[in-house]
């Protein structure tokens, strides 16, 4: 503990923010491991890689006409 | 006509194909200049940091700390070598996990582990694994393995009169050490895991998120080619969302010290400085290690031929970060029963992942005893 005013001051928010720290890691620790949060972002992550996977498909067929049979 | 449209294909085939590989190299070269960003701009928040406190900002802190040479290079990795700084008592190969830079090993002078181990007298070589590029989507395990350290690990040998190195595993790094361990039983004289997942359904929150139900890791390899850094960050970020305004906060508290804004710059530009993760490697390492548990079911297979953790007879040192939420401690403490070492320890350590190299303390309590074993189970030559 601190002797003067500003060190009080310092200490008390080091200990506020040691405890949000603790408190949001659990609550984060929870939340990734919901079943509705897994849900929801493999539901994402899904959509996400096939918006990808056609855009990477359309520039491979844009050329394909170009390349001719394949040796 | 027959000659002429043949001609035309060629070109256009290789320019299709320039464009598809120029896409991944494209890609790779946009990683690296977004680790030039990252940095750049945690140079900044430091000397804000600084400023807040009256200080001038630190020295640029850039990449590995310590002066090195290359041994060797292929399409896979470099080959660095950081020489014995006292009387040599044998070589040391460390391999890093295949998406991060090794240099959390050699962060900053004062706190590099291989800067200590060479101080120790060891020989330290390690693999520095380039950005897959357009070879990613192809390249398996095997080729890492059997390939690039196997062939590392014979250069040393070779430089050392024969004295086989001691491999240094961590994490993803450390899954491949043990595999190259139990396939090349010859070729190493200890085996140190960091960090190190095996039973892959033990090993946390990852193992939920990779869930064969949950992710389809051939999905994101078509849409991707290769893994991109940016997706896998933005992944273990959400692991610990607060974490990133937790650490702003503690560097405007401690701005005045200048040893901590150091540590902060050095460590958070490593973690920002990423390679791509190969795809045909990763389609594996999900498929394979993460949804299968190939590995310590003894079900893997690599090249058509097993990989069998009961070959792995090095001696083996295994160490847990008690406070790791990458690799959950349960996911590595599994190796010990499963491999045919008679001489095997498991040491934990009460830190975090990175904590395992990065931190002060680990410095201090943790790599003296791992040093001590080595040196027990290294020899400078061959007889």
């Amino acid at each position: 503990m601190s002797a003067t005013p500003g060190g009080a001051a310092r200490d008390a928010f080091r200990s506020a923010f040691a405890a949000w720290e603790r408190a949001a890691a659990e609550m984060s620790g929870a939340a990734v491991r919901d079943p509705r949060t897994l849900e929801l972002g493999a539901g994402l992550m899904r959509a996400h890689l096939l918006w990808r996977r056609a855009a990477t498909d359309a520039w491979a067929a844009a050329w394909a006409p170009f390349a001719g049979p394949k040796t | 006509m027959g000659t002429l449209r043949w001609a035309e294909d060629l070109i256009v085939v290789q320019m299709h194909n320039f464009f598809r590989d120029a896409g991944l190299a494209w890609a790779d070269a946009f990683d690296v200049a977004s680790a030039h960003g990252a940095r750049a701009r945690l140079h900044t928040q430091a000397a804000l940091a600084r400023a807040l406190h009256g200080r001038p900002p630190i020295a640029p802190i850039a990449g590995p700390a310590l002066p090195h040479e290359l041994t060797l290079e292929d399409d896979l990795a470099r080959l660095l070598h950081y020489p014995a700084t006292s009387r040599r008592r044998g070589s040391l190969l460390i391999v890093a996990s295949l998406i991060n830079r090794y240099y959390v090993l050699d962060l900053l002078p004062e706190l590099s582990v291989i800067g200590s181990l060479a101080a120790r007298g060891f020989d330290v070589f390690v693999l520095d694994w380039k950005a897959p590029g357009a070879t990613g989507p192809d390249l398996g395990f095997a080729d890492y393995i059997d390939g690039t350290i196997a062939r590392a690990a014979d250069v040393i040998a070779r430089r050392s009169k024969g004295a086989r190195p001691a491999v240094i595993g961590y994490c993803m790094g450390g899954t491949m050490a043990a595999m190259f361990a139990a396939r090349h039983p010859e070729r190493l004289a200890a085996l140190c895991l960091l960090g190190t997942p095996i039973d892959f359904h033990a090993s946390g929150v990852l193992a939920d998120w990779t869930r064969r139900d949950l992710f389809d890791a051939d999905l994101a390899m078509d849409a991707y080619g290769n893994m991109p850094p940016s997706l896998m960050q933005s992944g273990f970020q959400l692991m610990n969302p607060a974490g990133a305004l937790s650490k702003l906060v503690a560097l405007a508290r401690d701005g005045a010290d200048e040893s901590r804004v150091r540590h902060f710059v050095a460590l958070e530009s490593w973690l920002e400085d990423n390679i791509a993760f190969p795809g045909g490697v990763y389609r594996d390492y999900i498929r394979t290690l993460y949804q299968d548990n190939a590995l310590c079911r003894g079900t893997m297979r690599m090249g058509g031929t097993p990989v069998d953790l009961r070959r792995l007879t090095a001696p083996l040192l295994d160490v847990v970060a008690l406070r790791d939420h990458i690799c959950a401690p349960p996911s590595s403490r599994a190796l010990l029963p499963l491999v045919g070492s008679k001489d095997k320890r498991l040491l934990e350590f009460d830190t975090g992942h990175i904590g395992l190299t990065a931190s002060h303390r680990s410095h201090q309590e943790l790599w003296p005893t791992i040093t001590a074993w080595l040196e027990e189970r290294c020899s400078p030559a061959g007889s």
